[in-house]
């Protein structure tokens, strides 16, 4: 479909919906749309081209001729920062308003996460929970709100997460080909901190490493590939945890894991470096993790020297008889 | 002619086009609706419609109700010797139906145009369709109920309209659509549903409160009777449930084996009840919604349809969620019919809907299963891929190029599935194709492929692979569905061969099994009086005196109204 779509619709260039629609519909009387399909999807794409391009002027003008009926478009702030609030109605402050302004002022304010979880918990259940969520567009306004919040409030939004996740079915969402890129992030979360639990009940082989970075202890050699390796998951599959973990004790092991990838095998001389790095990707190969390095280390050595042992011990057997009997003769 | 059938859960109706307007046509009984229902007779004779429905608590074990909830599936029911699946019975309703029509025009009825939930699948239209030719019906247009709806509400009022709402709760199906009027083009911007919420699922929580009221050991049923109670219980609900429409309590009676049983059911009680059922209408709403990116706000008004929205814990569940008071001006059973007779006007280009178009929408996804990498460089498999999106206008064709996933890859599978889940395993699977591709590194061979969806439901699917110019076609059609023409002659055969109930006597019938119901819910000397009743009728039918039978029809059926309030359909 190269043609224009103003000459399939048979009206010249305009940014006026009421005419294109005409214009279609026009067009539509004069085809048979059960006989000649083609005709009809040319006709229709010519049509969603033509609005498109009226929607585009109409966005660059704002026309206040327009703002009183039809549907406004949603306020899709893809901003960090979030919305104000749903627009507070001019009469009476209803009772919902209160509690949107009080769990953004305690997810953004400044008390510990701990101390405002109970108040937040609760205030999001009244919210969610209220008879002015039946109406369609409240809840509607109240989920977009919901979502922004938890996403800009991690690590401090959880007790909002629980509720919202429940009462707008985001994980069922979550399944659909079509779900929303923030809902998607927000059950993302919602995984992320189920693994968190997951590591403070001690469950899986990272429970360690987690627990080694949450209390900050000082970071130690033994540790370092586990906690390299936990780090690489987290990064890559569960990113929000990263914000769970104290951002001081989170550096010093850094720095450690840099310092060990950068040095370790410039302690070795030029030579040694290239047998280093053979040996680094023979580990790798194998998934040797640092218990078996050493293993392979210890066991190589072994053999090494048991080989040596064994030939020098089969050179004293024949060797130092036949000498003895040689000197005898 | 063609007419407009709409073939629903608890009732079907028929109408057609003339004089410029849609007009619904009656059945031998002289009703519009028509239950549908089939029911074995004892001299072997199958019974359709509202004789058919009386018996469903005297005879369940002969009888079968609501059998569109399980079109498609392989559910069968068995009638006496003989069993039925959801199309044949649904086939039966549409060939009386059919007669009603010729019987009152005196035209014959070539085609028809026949409604189906906007959220039925594929199969489930399938299966509707060979209904339709079982009945011995060309099925010229399966429409979506709400767009029926949408098109007597946009006849019965012309004009343009803002986008408005149809809210369509029916006895077994529940849809949404938004549509809007400009320049006589109806045009549906929206469309979403659940196949099983409806006027049923509402009788069953009347059922749960009875049973538990009457019942709470549930030791009334033991001894293999549960299905034949249930069928009781249900019966007895229906009619508490549409008394509770129209007043604060209502009684719940059944007798069951001699002994009589009943419980007052507050409106109170039922709409608490209710409550999941309620919720589960907000899902569907909000999803048209979205895809049509229409606020509340936007919509000019909320038009109800379908028997269910009768009753007042659904009206106010709606008026609560759209904060606004719902337009109840369209008749809740009529209007699907008239919409369907308008379509078949609009299919016979009849002069009075020149100036009228309508455009539907599709209103489930189409695509395809595609492999990808997730972060960390693993193969995921059965990832869907959407190639029409739900609510595009039909007909449509939409073309997605994939390329190949593994080196040296000598063929792709294609398989075609409808849905709305990433994981293709949640999807309904209408097809496959298998194309070979020249071997190359991964990525380097693509192929296109190109889905075109027409009004009436036919899927091609156009496989093409530039490398080579190989190019492959499939068509899914809703119309065969794997049947080839002489199976469908040889069922249609089979089916016509069965002994259905006279049309002539379908009042007497009918009288006659409200009659035995009767008998069976009263006890004492009630029960005897019906009784005699039962026994008169049945002489006088033996003798085959036409005025007899007429007078004492209509004084069974006077004292009938008298015991237990009049008929309802």
């Amino acid at each position: 479909m190269s043609a224009s779509p103003w000459g399939l619709l048979g009206i010249a260039r305009t940014s006026d919906d009421g005419e294109i629609r005409r214009a279609y519909a026009r067009a539509l009387k004069a085809i048979d749309v059960d006989q000649d399909p083609g005709a009809f999807i040319a006709l229709r794409q010519a049509f969603d081209a033509a609005r498109m391009h009226a929607a585009q002027v109409a966005a660059r003008v704002p026309e206040p001729a327009l703002a009183g009926d039809g549907p406004e478009p949603e306020p899709r702030a893809e901003s960090s920062a979030p919305e104000p609030e749903p627009e507070p109605e001019l009469e009476a402050r209803p009772g919902w308003v209160e509690d949107v302004e009080a769990i953004q002022a305690l997810i953004f304010g400044d008390q510990t996460r701990e101390a405002i979880f109970a108040e937040v918990g609760l205030r999001a259940e009244r919210l969610l929970n209220g008879p002015e969520m039946e109406q369609i567009d409240h809840a509607a306004r109240v989920e977009q709100w919901a979502v922004q919040v938890i996403l800009s409030g991690i690590p401090r939004s959880n007790a909002l997460l629980l509720p919202a996740l429940r009462r707008f079915d985001w994980i069922q969402r979550y399944q659909k080909w079509d779900c929303h890129p923030a809902i998607r992030a927000v059950v993302g979360r919602y995984m992320d901190c189920q693994l968190v639990n997951d590591l403070n009940d001690g469950k899986g082989i990272y429970a360690m490493p987690f627990r080694l970075i949450q209390r900050g202890t000082k970071p130690r050699g033994s540790q370092v590939t586990l906690v390299e390796r936990f780090l690489a998951m987290v990064r890559s599959e569960y990113p929000t945890v990263l914000q769970e973990l104290p951002p001081q004790s989170l550096e010093a092991w850094e720095a450690l894991i840099a310092r060990r990838n950068n040095a370790l095998p410039a302690r070795f001389g030029q030579a040694r470096r290239i047998y280093w790095a053979k040996f680094v990707r023979f580990a790798r190969r194998y998934k040797l993790d640092l218990v078996g390095q050493v293993l392979f280390f210890t066991v190589a050595t072994l053999l090494g020297l048991g080989l040596v042992v064994a030939t020098h011990g089969l050179a004293l057997i024949f060797l130092v008889p036949a000498l003895v009997n040689a000197n005898k003769k | 002619m063609i007419v407009g059938i709409d073939l629903g859960t608890t009732n079907s109706a028929i109408a057609c086009f003339r004089d410029g307007a849609p007009q619904l046509i009656p059945n031998a009984l002289g009703d519009l609706l028509t239950p549908s229902a089939v029911s074995l007779g004892k001299d072997g004779a199958l019974l359709v419609g509202l004789a058919a429905r009386e018996r469903q608590s005297t005879h369940p074990e002969a009888t079968a109700t609501a059998f569109k909830r399980h079109m498609g599936t392989r559910k069968r029911y068995t009638l006496g010797r003989r069993a039925y699946s959801a199309e044949d019975l649904s086939a039966l309703v549409l060939a009386s139906l059919k007669a009603d029509a010729e019987r009152f025009t005196g035209e014959k009825v070539t085609g028809a145009v026949i409604t189906v939930p906007a959220y039925f699948n594929d199969q489930q239209r399938k299966a509707t369709r060979r209904a339709g030719e079982l009945a011995g019906l060309k099925v010229e247009r399966l429409v979506n109920e709400p767009t029926a709806a949408a098109l007597a509400y946009g006849i019965h009022e012309r004009g343009d309209r803002e986008p408005f709402l149809v809210f369509d709760l029916g006895g077994g199906t529940f849809d949404v659509s938004i549509v809007e009027v400009f320049d006589g083009v109806i045009e549906v911007r929206a469309s979403a549903g659940d196949n099983r919420l409806g006027g049923e699922d509402f009788n069953d929580v009347v059922a749960r409160i009875a049973r538990a009221a009457i019942d709470p050991e549930e030791k009334l049923a033991a001894r293999g009777k549960e299905s034949l109670f249930h069928e009781v219980l249900r019966a007895a609900a229906e009619r508490s449930r549409r008394a509770l429409s129209e007043a604060e309590e209502a009684s719940f009676e059944i007798v069951w084996e001699g002994q009589a049983y009943s419980h007052r059911i507050s409106a109170a009680a039922f709409d608490e009840a209710a409550e999941p059922l309620l919720q589960r209408m907000r899902d569907p709403v909000l999803r048209s919604l979205r895809d049509s990116n229409i606020a509340v706000g936007g919509l000019s008004d909320v038009v109800m349809v379908g028997g269910a929205t009768r009753m007042p814990a659904v009206r106010r569940a709606v008026t609560r969620m759209f904060g606004r008071f719902p337009n109840h001006s369209l008749h809740p059973d009529h209007a699907v019919a008239l919409g369907a007779a308008v379509q078949a006007g609009l299919k016979a280009r009849d002069a009075a809907l020149d100036e009228i178009r309508l455009t539907d929408v599709c209103p489930f996804t189409l695509g395809i299963d595609t492999a990808m990498r997730d972060p960390a460089g693993r193969m995921v498999s059965g990832v869907f891929a959407p190639i029409i999106e739900r609510n595009t206008v039909v007909p449509a064709s939409r073309m997605h190029r994939f390329q190949t996933m593994v080196d040296q890859q000598k063929q792709v599978e294609i398989n075609i599935f409808q849905g709305e889940a990433r994981d293709v395993s949640e999807n309904v699977l209408l097809g496959q194709v298998q194309v070979p591709v020249p071997p190359r590194p991964a990525g380097e061979v693509a192929v296109d492929v190109r889905f075109s969806y027409d009004a009436s439901g036919l899927l091609e699917v156009d496989v093409n692979v530039p490398m080579s110019g190989l190019a492959r076609q499939v068509v899914i059609s809703s119309g065969d569905g794997g049947d080839s023409p002489e199976e469908i002659e040889a069922r249609r055969a089979a089916l016509a061969e069965l002994k259905v109930h006279p049309r002539d006597e379908a009042v007497n019938a009918a009288t006659l099994a409200r009659a035995e119901r009767c008998y069976e819910n009263f006890l004492g000397d009630r029960r005897q009086h019906i009784g005699e009743m039962i026994l008169a009728f049945e002489a006088v039918l033996e003798r085959q005196e036409p005025h007899a039978i007429d007078d004492l029809r209509q004084q069974v059926e006077a004292a009938l109204d008298l015991l237990e309030g009049e008929r309802f359909l």
